[in-house]
């Protein structure tokens, strides 16, 4: 599938495109080598007709360096700068504003009720469950946002991330029983699974801090039956156990019927006496099963069920204790730390460019190009970046870099594919694959290129190709949407659907099979008459909170960040008991 | 010339045989020169010496023999084998298990002659002092560094060495020193040098049997535990009292003085002691502030005069009291040894008193003429020595001992100096002397030295253990000092300055947050490492803040117990926002964006060392956890010290099993009992065995769960039990309050904390000359609280992490203040004197009470039972220790 373009805006990015490169060739390039001269008097003649080349400095590693710095064209002085950071100011306040309202949590009444158990909201669990000086992860921060028209579930009711406990990184998923009582409505579910299997692909041990009322029982048809629904969570908890991830769960608050498996199926549970209680049935269904009375706390309360049944192995006095259990649990885990990975502590070049200027850098307009080796400048070590086939399929730029001292493949969309530059991706993710590189993809894509002389050159099978390479390659990839992912050009490019690790997008990213515009343009080719509401639906499907809140990707970031989340996601990936092995990967076939 | 000048500048003594002791020279100068003393005797260098002592004078000593080429021995007991004293010579003879084995002359002159060894230092304290010791290590044939022992003697009598001086024209305090030891006929002669008079033992030294008797009414009383003391720390003999005229507003001016083999004697000024607690000096300086020229130089003719009287050779001082109101000064005593603040002399003459004394001993002559002398005292300046020692002011200067987790020294240079015997990690000993160390600063004049000694002293940092560092800065910083008003009251006079509490500001919590955070995240905290930044949208706070709740333990602070609170919430990799809230609910004080960059110093992450940009200023901070106690934490910034604690969080006391006492102790499972630990109505701590059982084959220990008194033992040997059965029983909590162990600290803060700034009644009982079976040391009672108290721990100073605490201890205060208390174990010595009493806020009040004064029910066996009454009304304890 491949989205039709506007002749013009082809012809327009092009142009853009040629004039940038015409530019760059015009530009002083740095020097190879600081000019030399000899010490010793050349007697030859014939020898000092080469003399300055005869002599130079013969190649040091700086020469390396200093050719692959990126230079910075971007002029912060610019209308066109200076409008770009006005309206990704607007849209970064928009969503700054929603996720500091979505931060707190349920409404205040629920909240002022959990602190005055004695609890801690959870938040506060899990800055307490990090390292301090460490930084949260967090997943999917304004996930079920306007999802359900009945009900606002603040994060889906769940918060989930990845931190740093006892120096290993670990997945943490805490439920927030001041939402709704913590019970799991569809997106709390998936949230919840999505935490899984992050920690599955990347290796991470998990932790659960338990407070739920378990299934969202209106919603129950979408959270119980299928493959993706509430059984999975245990079943994915069984089977990351079988592969020596390990499982711990605290418990925190309420844990009933199916949710008393989470610490069922954990390798180690701790317990808040008084607090958390694990029972199948609580005591209201157990007086209507067997008319037996009983309290939660002798049903199944924290001292029952770390001195009778068994069911937990640690009892705590309150949250901050359980906490603290939890952390020695860790610790415990025999388990890689981040002080033993040699890379934590390789000397790292920030960027030459304050990545804040990515904001004007990047438009919200996305009929604009944006100028991808300025996003690169901003993300990466030093800035520097060695270039892979600067010159051939230049819609596609590709090279290597590195990220807080990890090499990186990257991938990044420069205009439109062609199929040259689709059969460079290929080629380069071929390389990285081979070398156990992992892969960042910077995602802008209005899609393939169309038309009849794209077709005569096999833009399908060349695009095919990048999707073969992208879709079977065995490292980890990364993907940040930082502006359009239409069409084929998002399965290219590492979408969803090819699971990179982490997917994140940007205030001013939009994703949809086209846009709205051309979306109502075919429409109306095929001869359907067009609800003017249509284009207007679509665009707001395309929008980035609409993507995030559906679970799509997994948050939408600060641009200027994006090398911080880059960096955790890189460390998650390739730390702990992570192996990312060179040479493993076997490709499909690539038509030729 | 010159040779002929030297001499006629130094005092002479006809060179007839041994020097004659009543000589005293008419004039100070134009003695006949006499060329024959000086090839009268000749000169055998020192090549091998043995040092008699330990700590920093034994150091002190090493270091100037190291110089002098001398091959030198130091002596060491077990505390002390690793000692810095006893490492710092290639040759270290033990003196075994026996603390006190430094006294034991015998062997040490055995263990001398068995290693051939030519000469020996005594020091100061120990044996430097005991002419018998002196008359020893000459019939062995080994040169004694230090006077003749006749002299010693003459000196070390204080009613002889009055009468010496007297015959020789040195000044003495008007007083009786003679035989007639009679109340009556001591009251007399009190009478006659008219009241107020001083009590002294003969054989006293250091403040002990020393009593103040204002008047002729309490003369008896006083007498009496005069003497009671004396002899306890003198032995026989000690209850021979001398009385003297008592100077209301004394000051202590000691005049150091050299003598040679030669008739030689100098002066090389006099050194002002006045600043003293408990009798014991702990600011010296030189030239004394305040002090004519006129009298200055008389002070030095006199403390000639009265070394050649005796016939003196080698270091020695002439302590004079200078009447502060008259300016008449009188001989008190001399000290016929090296002194504890011979550095300050040092300092202002340019000399080393050590290398003088080698050289002496040799049979050398004075290296300088007194005219040299005073040209270089003309030109040096003034120096101060502080005496830095382990000890609590706030706390009466209660002394304290234990482990230097941390310690800091300022730079030394020519004119700082430091004469120390500890470095850090060693323990400050219980068994010996608490001085950890003399700074010593010099400038060009004394204003200079004392802002320079300000400034060293803010350098110094020790955690482990109280010190009186702050004490000394507030002393540098009080304007009577430095204006020179000194006298041996000086601290006490000016005690509301000296003891004024300090306000600790929000900068310094957030700096100990900020520490702690840091020190926790280590290495985490730097520009190579993509944690610690906020990341995403939304509040900073709610992704890292952390909150941390640090009570004030620091006894200078006005804010003592104060609970605060300060939230950090890291932006950046080392950029914050930190908020710092006191309690009384006013507005939290907010410090935003702040850079911090920590660093661990240690790999333990004990101490942390970090730089703090805040909005105004950079704020340099080093932060130290006692590892003891991970929860006490020191914070030095600008040269201040700030105590805190870490607020426990609210599951501890549970978790660890602090707060629920068991009634009883069942079986844990079916067991046959071997036997039963302890008996009906003992007093045990937690973790005490209680009853052996064997099940299975095996024997198990079962523990107590708590501190308590048993109640029953439930079960006798041979008995079978089954899982469940009741062992033991305790009494119930209300009737275990008297078993000492349940006033924790954090009730006595619950207390506290509403009481601010009214009364914080604590009531205290400590003990003098109490004799534990291992620790001769003073005891000190733990605060308790409220004012019916019903009981009280104790510890031994030093030995607060174990937590030794007198058992079974009750006592009941009812009107009419009459105490009682008894408790069991432990006492098997003696008891001399207990200090009752209430604290008020910052003042020690109370009263002290003598051997007389109280009962001593029972000695032998437990429990012990003191018992007195007292109607009058509690006063404030000077001394109280």
């Amino acid at each position: 599938m491949a989205s039709s373009i506007s002749h013009r805006a082809v012809s327009r990015q092009l142009g853009r495109h040629l004039s940038r490169c015409a530019s760059r060739l015009s530009r002083p390039r740095p020097p190879l080598a600081p000019p030399a001269v000899s010490a010793v008097p050349s007697t030859s003649p014939a020898v000092a007709g080469r003399r300055t080349i005869a002599t130079a400095t013969s190649t040091l590693p700086h020469h390396a360096a200093a050719i692959s710095v990126i230079r910075s064209n971007v002029d912060t002085r610019s209308d066109e700068f200076r409008d770009n950071a006005q309206r990704m100011g607007e849209a970064i306040a928009k969503l700054q504003d929603l996720t500091e309202r979505v931060q707190q949590g349920g409404p205040p009444k629920a909240r002022q009720k959990h602190l005055e158990r004695g609890k801690m909201l959870p938040r506060h669990r899990i800055r307490e469950l990090i390292d301090p000086g460490t930084t949260f992860l967090e997943l999917s921060p304004l996930a079920g946002h306007e999802l359900y028209p009945e009900a606002d579930v603040p994060a889906g009711g769940i918060i989930t991330g990845v931190g740093l406990v006892e120096g290993v990184a670990c997945v943490i998923v805490a439920n927030d029983s001041t939402v709704k009582g913590g019970t799991y409505y569809p997106i709390t579910v998936k949230k919840h699974l999505r935490a899984q299997e992050v920690a599955e692909q990347n290796r991470l041990p998990c932790i659960y801090l338990v407070d739920s009322g378990g299934a969202n029982l209106p919603h129950q048809s979408d959270v119980f039956p299928d493959r993706d629904h509430f059984g999975r969570i245990f079943y994915n908890q069984a089977r990351m156990s079988a592969k020596g991830i390990p499982q711990i769960s605290v418990v925190m608050g309420p844990c009933t019927a199916g949710g008393a498996y989470v610490p069922a199926m954990s390798d180690e549970s701790i317990i808040v006496q008084e607090q958390g209680h694990i029972f199948l049935a609580g005591p209201p269904l157990v007086k209507a099963a067997t008319g037996e009375v009983v309290s939660p706390e002798d049903l199944g309360g924290g001292k029952m069920h770390s001195s009778v049944s068994g069911v937990t192995d640690y009892l705590a006095v309150d949250d901050a204790h359980a906490i603290v259990l939890a952390r020695r649990c860790v610790s415990n885990l025999n388990w890689p730390t981040e002080s033993q990975d040699p890379a934590a502590f390789a000397h790292v070049e920030e960027p030459l460019y304050p990545p804040e200027e990515l904001l004007g850098v990047a438009s919200t307009n996305l009929r604009k190009p944006l100028p991808i080796h300025e996003v690169i400048a901003r993300i990466v070590d030093g800035s520097r970046f060695a270039e892979f086939k600067r010159d051939y399929g230049t819609t596609l730029v590709t090279g290597w870099a590195t990220i807080y001292g990890q090499r990186v493949g990257i991938v990044a969309n420069n205009g439109i594919l062609f199929s040259s530059s689709a059969v460079k991706g290929a080629h380069f993710i071929e390389l990285c694959a081979q070398r156990g590189i992992p892969l960042v993809f910077l995602q802008n894509i209005s899609g393939f290129m169309v038309g009849s002389d794209a077709e005569r050159e096999g833009i399908a099978k060349n695009g095919a190709k990048l999707v073969t390479a992208v879709a079977c390659a065995d490292v980890p990839k990364f993907t940040v949407v930082v502006g359009g992912s239409y069409g084929a050009g998002n399965y290219g490019m590492c979408g969803r659907a090819y699971s990179p690790r982490f997917l994140w997008m940007w205030p001013n990213a939009r994703i949809g099979v086209m846009g709205g515009e051309q979306l109502a343009a075919v429409m109306e080719t095929v001869g359907k008459s067009v609800d003017p509401a249509l284009k207007e639906r679509i665009e707001k499907e395309s929008e980035a909170t609409y993507s995030t809140a559906r679970l799509w990707d997994d948050g939408i970031i600060p641009p200027e960040q994006t090398r911080g989340y880059l960096a955790l996601g890189l460390r998650a990936a390739m730390g702990g008991r992570n192996e990312v092995k060179p040479g493993e990967t076997k490709f499909g076939v690539f038509r030729m | 010339m010159r040779s002929i000048k030297r001499t006629s500048r130094r005092l002479r003594v006809p060179s007839l045989g041994p020097a004659p002791r009543f000589f005293a020279p008419t004039a100070t100068h134009g003695a006949a020169p006499s060329s024959s003393s000086s090839g009268s005797s000749p000169v055998t260098p020192i090549t091998s010496l043995l040092i008699a002592n330990r700590g920093e004078i034994a150091l002190r000593i090493a270091r100037t023999a190291a110089a002098m080429g001398i091959r030198t021995t130091t002596l060491y007991t077990d505390v002390d084998a690793k000692a810095q004293h006893a490492r710092c010579t290639p040759y270290s003879l033990s003196l075994g298990p026996q603390s006190g084995a430094y006294l034991d002359g015998p062997r040490i002159v055995a263990l001398a002659r068995q290693h051939g060894i030519q000469a020996l230092h005594p020091g100061y304290g120990f044996l430097s002092e005991n002419p018998a010791f002196a008359q020893a290590c000459e019939d062995a044939g080994i040169v004694f560094v230090g006077p003749p022992a006749r002299a010693m003697a003459d000196m070390g009598d204080k009613a002889r060495s009055k009468e010496i001086m007297t015959a020789a024209g040195v000044p003495c305090v008007p007083g009786y020193h003679g035989p007639e030891q009679g109340v009556e006929q001591l009251k007399a002669r009190a009478r006659e040098i008219q009241f107020p008079v001083l009590l002294k033992s003969v054989k006293g030294g250091g403040g002990k049997g020393m009593r103040i008797v204002r008047t002729e009414d309490e003369f008896e009383a006083q007498l009496g535990s005069a003497r009671a003391e004396a002899r306890a720390s003198f032995g026989e003999g000690g209850e021979v009292m001398l009385v003297e005229k008592y100077v209301v507003r004394p000051r202590h001016v000691e005049v150091q003085v050299f003598a040679d083999r030669h008739g030689n004697c100098v002066a090389l000024g006099e050194r002002d002691c006045s600043v003293q607690r408990r009798h014991q000096k702990i600011l010296e300086e030189s030239p004394a502030p305040v002090l004519d020229d006129v009298t200055r130089k008389d002070l030095w003719d006199k403390a000639r005069t009265a070394a050649l009287a005796v016939g003196y050779v080698g270091a020695g001082t002439v302590e004079f009291i200078l009447d502060r109101d008259t300016g008449a000064f009188y001989f008190m005593e001399m000290n016929t040894r090296l002194q504890v603040e011979h550095p300050v002399s040092e300092m202002v003459t340019g000399t080393d008193l050590v290398e003088w004394q080698f050289r002496v001993a040799a049979g050398e002559k004075l290296p300088l003429t007194q005219e040299e002398i005073e040209q270089r005292i003309a030109e040096r300046g003034a120096a101060i020595e502080a005496r830095i020692y382990a000890e609590n002011p706030e706390k009466g200067f209660f002394p304290d001992s234990g482990k230097l987790v941390h310690l800091a020294t300022p730079t030394t240079s020519a004119d700082v100096r430091i004469d120390a015997g500890f470095v850090e990690g060693d323990t400050v000993s219980e068994a010996y002397d608490g001085m950890i160390a003399k700074l010593i600063v010099r400038g060009r004049d004394r204003e200079t030295a004392i802002r320079k000694m300000e400034l060293a002293l803010r350098e110094y940092e020790v955690v482990g253990l109280s010190t009186n560092i702050e004490f000394l800065k507030r002393l540098c910083r009080s304007q009577a000092f430095i204006e020179g008003d000194v006298e041996t009251g000086f601290i006490d006079k000016w005690r509301d300055e000296l003891f004024k509490p300090k306000h600790i500001t929000d900068e310094a919590f957030a700096q100990a947050a900020l520490g702690l955070l840091g020190g926790r995240v280590g290495k985490v905290v730097d520009g190579t490492n993509p944690h610690g930044a906020t990341l995403g949208f939304g509040e900073a706070r709610e992704q890292s803040e952390r909150v941390f709740a640090f009570r004030v333990r620091d006894d200078t602070s006005a804010e003592e117990g104060e609970v605060v609170k300060v939230a950090v919430t890291q932006r950046g990799n080392a950029l914050f926002d930190v908020s710092v809230s006191r309690p009384g609910g006013s507005e939290p004080v907010v410090f935003e964006n702040i850079i911090s960059e920590p660093a661990a110093l240690s790999d333990s992450g004990i101490k942390t060392k970090l730089t703090t940009y805040f909005a105004s200023a950079r704020l340099d901070s080093t932060l130290v956890k006692n590892p003891a106690n991970e929860d006490h934490i020191t914070l030095f910034q600008l040269g201040e010290k700030t105590e805190l604690q870490l607020v426990e969080p609210a599951w501890f006391e549970e978790a660890l099993g602090l707060k629920e006492a068991a009634a009883s102790v069942v079986a844990p499972m079916p067991c046959k009992i071997l036997r039963n630990e302890v008996k009906e109505g003992d007093v045990v701590e937690k973790g005490a065995a209680l009853v052996v059982i064997e099940s299975m084959k095996m024997e198990t220990v079962i523990r107590s769960p708590q501190s308590g008194v048993i109640k029953k033992l439930a079960h006798k040997e041979g008995d079978i039990c089954k899982a469940g059965t009741v062992l033991v029983l305790f009494e119930d909590a209300q009737d275990a309050a008297g078993t000492g162990c349940l006033a924790s600290d954090e009730r006595y803060e619950e207390a506290n904390f509403g009481m601010r700034n009214h009364v914080s009644s604590f009531q205290y009982l400590s003990f003098k000359n109490f004799y534990p079976p291992r620790y001769s040391h003073l005891y000190k009672s733990r605060r308790t609280t409220g004012h019916e108290v019903k009981s009280f721990a104790s510890y031994l100073p030093g030995r607060k992490d174990t937590g030794t605490r007198l058992a079974n201890p009750s006592w009941d205060r009812g009107a009419g203040y009459d105490i009682r208390f008894a408790f069991s174990e432990f006492m098997t010595e003696r008891l001399d004197e207990v200090t009752v009493g209430v604290g008020l806020s910052r003042r020690e009040r109370g009263m002290k009470l003598d051997k007389q004064t109280f009962d001593l029910i029972s000695l032998e066996e437990s429990p012990i039972i003191v018992a007195f009454s007292q109607t009058q009304p509690f006063t404030t304890v000077g001394d109280f220790a």
